[in-house]
């Protein structure tokens, strides 16, 4: 007998399904604080420097999950010491630190002579080359974020919303900011297992900008982009068994509909835009 | 008798190579409202900054409470609220409520998460600066007016033992502002408030406040309002055009 849910019957689509379960609740558990705090970029910015990451393990034989999440976590002390040190402007810091990566990434590629199908599964995500292995390294990292966006919750909010207010009634915002940066290099450097090193940034941002249409609170806002992300990756994953496609595209280009819908319901039903207002001079 | 709540000594800013701060030495007892004046660009919104612990002086110190700024583990007893405050993104999908008790997350401390005593406190809060209708609604989507009130609100909420508010008063009617004035008397009579205001209505800050400081970049006078309308504090800190404006005042 054959029938749509067939594929449950394979280790490694259950894999990639609870892979993907963590990373739709751990995208936007990082994305809304990123998204709210005009930093989206820096999705971005881990993405590549992840790329140097992969192909660093690729080229020296080591576990290229591994090496992506230790450059990652250099990239963010880089990150911040450009700022602080050298007083670069955060655009530029990031723009820098982007570069860098995608160069010592061709460099490396270039070296090990192989575009190979790792580095391509890699690059797209892919359904059948998650590992058990990794799948442990995308639930240790699950629950180490999670945890943290928990135990943090009212001060991320309260920074996101008013860095200056926050330091001035006394919240720890430089220790808050450290881990916060180092939370999103974890995250990005698994999730990129799952949807691909070019697409992970988007999975970051575009279920929270759908969100941002039609919350009416932060609370509803954040339920919102767990909804759409994991809506988002279930979708995309199916679709992506189906037709065999790379599970990146799938996934995101559904959290792409769901933007569209979004925007749309929030056009219909309610009157001016929010999220691309232009703020309304008081 | 009243102690000090607030010295600065010999306070000293620079922005760059630019001397904002010179020099600036000041004491505020418990329970006093200090009007801050002086012209744009005179250092106001900086010495604000240093008081609320966002900018380090260059030379001199900051006494809060009887404790230097620097090793203050009493930080939640201020509140500030700033003068940009308006000019947040107002796509922030926060509400009301959300916002004001942001102003608790300080005085919880890590791991704390508010509980009942704190979603009192916000319900008190929001009467007292007359927002508690508005909980639900978005702050964004609010009017100037009305946001600056939930910001001053989001100030109070841990209960400052002292409160700097830089010009909190732009951008709000007559009307709104005679309330707000009636709130900060009520506020001090009722908590044990010292108040520090920043503010270029020098009628309202002479009128309310018991003491006036007079800044441009040095402090050009200290003391009660009354002798404050003496044309050299105001020429020399304003410059001449004050003495002009001040005679047609009257
Ligand atoms: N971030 C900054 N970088 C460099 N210079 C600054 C900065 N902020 C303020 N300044 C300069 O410091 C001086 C004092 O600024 P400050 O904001 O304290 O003035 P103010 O008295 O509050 O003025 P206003 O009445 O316009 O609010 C000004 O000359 C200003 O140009
Ligand atoms: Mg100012």
């Amino acid at each position: 007998m054959t029938g749509l849910f067939d594929f449950w019957q394979y280790a490694f689509m259950q894999r990639a399904y609870l892979a993907g379960l963590v990373v739709a609740v751990l995208c936007p558990t990082i994305g809304i604080y990123l998204v709210l705090r005009r930093l989206s970029l820096i999705g971005e910015m881990f993405a590549h420097v992840s790329l140097a990451g992969v192909a660093l393990g690729i080229f020296a034989g080591v576990y290229p999950l591994a090496t992506a999440l230790g450059i990652s976590l250099g990239a963010a002390a880089a990150l911040e010491s450009l700022r602080r040190t050298y007083r670069v402007f955060t655009d530029l810091a990031i723009a820098i630190i982007i570069s860098a990566g995608l160069s010592l990434a061709v460099v490396l590629i270039g070296l090990s002579r192989a575009f190979n199908i790792d580095l391509h599964a890699y690059l797209f995500g892919s359904v059948i080359a998650i590992s058990a292995r990794d799948l442990w390294l995308v639930a240790a990292v699950g629950l180490l974020v999670l945890g943290f966006a928990l135990l943090f919750r009212k001060e991320l909010f309260f920074i996101a919303f008013d860095e200056e207010a926050a330091r001035s009634s006394g919240v720890a915002v430089d220790l808050v900011n450290l881990l916060f940066m180092a939370a999103t290099a974890l995250t990005i450097s698994v999730s990129m297992r799952v949807v691909g090193i070019l697409l992970v940034s988007s999975l970051i941002t575009v279920p929270v900008a759908a969100a941002l249409q039609v919350g009416r609170s932060f609370r509803s806002t954040a339920l919102l982009a767990y909804v759409f992300a994991v809506l988002s990756v279930l979708c995309g994953l199916f679709v992506s068994y189906h037709a065999n496609l790379a599970p990146g595209g799938s996934i995101v280009l559904t959290a792409v509909a769901l933007f569209v819908l979004a925007a749309g319901y929030r056009k219909i039903f309610s009157r001016g835009g929010r999220l691309f207002a232009k703020g309304h001079l008081s | 008798m009243s102690h000090p709540v607030l010295e600065l000594d010999k306070i000293t800013f620079y922005y760059g190579d630019r001397l904002v701060l010179d020099q600036v030495s000041l004491s505020v007892c418990s329970g006093d409202f200090l009007g801050i004046v002086g012209p744009n660009g005179s250092g106001k919104s900086t010495l604000l900054k240093i008081i609320a612990g966002l900018l380090k002086p260059a030379a001199g110190s900051v006494r809060i409470f009887g404790a230097a700024r620097e090793n203050s583990r009493r930080q939640t007893r201020i509140g500030y609220v700033a003068q940009n405050v308006t000019s947040f993104n107002h796509a922030f999908p926060a509400t009301v409520g959300e916002t004001v008790i942001a102003g608790l997350t300080g005085s919880l401390g890590l791991l704390r998460r508010p509980g009942q005593r704190e979603k009192r406190l916000v319900e008190e809060t929001l009467a007292g600066v007359g927002l508690a209708d508005l909980r639900d609604r978005l702050v964004g989507e609010l009017s100037g007016g009305q946001q600056q009130r939930v910001f001053i609100a989001r100030a109070l909420v841990a209960e400052p033992a002292l409160l700097l508010l830089d010009e909190p008063t732009i951008g709000v009617d007559v009307d709104a502002k005679e309330k707000f004035y009636g709130l900060l008397a009520a506020l001090r009579r009722e908590h044990d408030l010292t108040l520090l205001m920043v503010s270029h209505d020098l009628g309202v800050v002479a009128r309310l406040a018991q003491s006036i400081a007079c800044l441009n970049s040095k402090l050009y006078f200290h003391g009660p309002p009354a002798e404050f309308w003496t044309e050299d504090v105001l020429c020399q800190a304003y410059g001449a055009a004050v003495r002009i404006l001040h005679h047609g005042d009257h």
